[in-house]
């Protein structure tokens, strides 16, 4: 039992301590993604926007993890 | 050169990155041993170490049959999470937003936790001693597996990616045997710093192949995505200090 529960609190550490960020990866990928299908975002230019949209994850991330222990 | 290049990645990658999760699983390990002695310690990572193993080998059939797009977007993912938050932690811990990680402190906590234990019965108070190693190993090494497979799992890269872990593990090892003592010099937030950066830009550079677009420059792409994460932490932790000292004053 003690085990399970130190496995659960391990992938919510992991996944959920900061949903939020973990949304926003997810969603930058599929953001991405769906970019690339719909021929909106050309194959070249795909890398360059999924490293920006990962870069604003982090800024917003580490501004809202800031905000929260002033 | 791009050969290289992934190579030395790969091997970086995974060294720091299990150095860090080692370091971790050996202060549990060695809070047993002080306490309860060696063998519920053994005995605890042995069975931790083959519940592992058998993990690896049974999930590895079902990584081959995945189809390799899917798997580099999937570990793709995967990374980035990983990676941004281990970031993120360790830029709020830089900018003295969120207290640093102590061993010293985990030993002793944990090495309290043990003492509460030993009014039971010897095999009552050894079993739980071992089930506390066995956590911490499998916990940790769960980490260490995926980080392994994750970072190997372009062709040719798993070799590198293991040698990098097996490395640490006995590094760390090593050093611990010799100072017996929790290893709380050593800078794990520095460390947790640059494997944040490292698992982000793996993570990033797997989704693109994963996502049909790779880099036109390929595998040395990897560098320089690791770089771009790195300074921009280091750039955030100094802004999060300034802030803060602006507030504090």
């Amino acid at each position: 039992m003690t085990l399970i529960r130190a496995v659960v609190a391990l992938l919510i550490k992991i996944f959920a301590a900061d949903l939020w960020l973990t949304l926003t990866a997810i969603a930058a990928v599929a953001l991405c993604g769906l970019g690339l299908q719909s021929h909106i975002l050309s194959p070249a230019a795909l890398p360059w926007c999924l490293t920006a949209g990962v870069l604003a994850a982090l800024i917003i991330g580490v501004a809202r993890g800031s905000k929260r222990q002033k | 050169m791009t050969d290289l290049a992934s190579f030395a990645t790969t091997v970086g990658a995974s060294f720091l990155a299990s150095a860090v999760e080692v370091v971790e699983a050996f202060t549990i390990v060695l809070a047993v041993s002080v306490v309860r002695g060696p063998r519920p310690a053994l005995l605890g990572t042995f069975a931790a170490l083959a519940v592992l193993a058998v993990a690896v080998v049974a999930l590895g059939p079902t990584l081959a049959r995945t189809p390799l797009p899917a798997l580099r977007l999937t570990i793709g993912i995967l990374l980035l999470v990983f990676g941004l938050g281990w970031l993120r932690k360790a830029v709020l811990r830089a900018g003295g937003a969120l207290p640093l990680h102590d061993e010293t402190a985990a030993f002793a906590a944990e090495t309290t936790a043990l003492r509460q234990a030993e009014d039971l019965d010897d095999k009552a108070a050894d079993g739980v001693a071992a089930l506390a190693a066995f956590k911490a190993v499998l916990l940790e090494g769960a980490e260490v597996v995926f980080i392994v497979l994750a970072i190997g799992s372009r062709p040719g890269l798993l070799l590198p990616a293991a040698v990098g872990a097996t490395a640490a593990c006995a590094l760390v090892l090593a050093v611990g045997a010799m100072v017996r003592k929790p290893l709380s010099t050593i800078p794990e937030n520095s460390l947790k710093f640059m494997v944040g950066a490292l698992l982000t830009g793996f993570g990033v550079f797997w989704c693109c192949e994963g996502l049909g677009a790779p880099w036109s420059s390929g595998d040395l792409a990897i560098p320089g995505l690791v770089a771009l994460y790195l300074l921009a932490g280091l750039a955030l932790a100094a802004w999060v200090r300034a802030t803060r000292s602006t507030v504090g004053a």
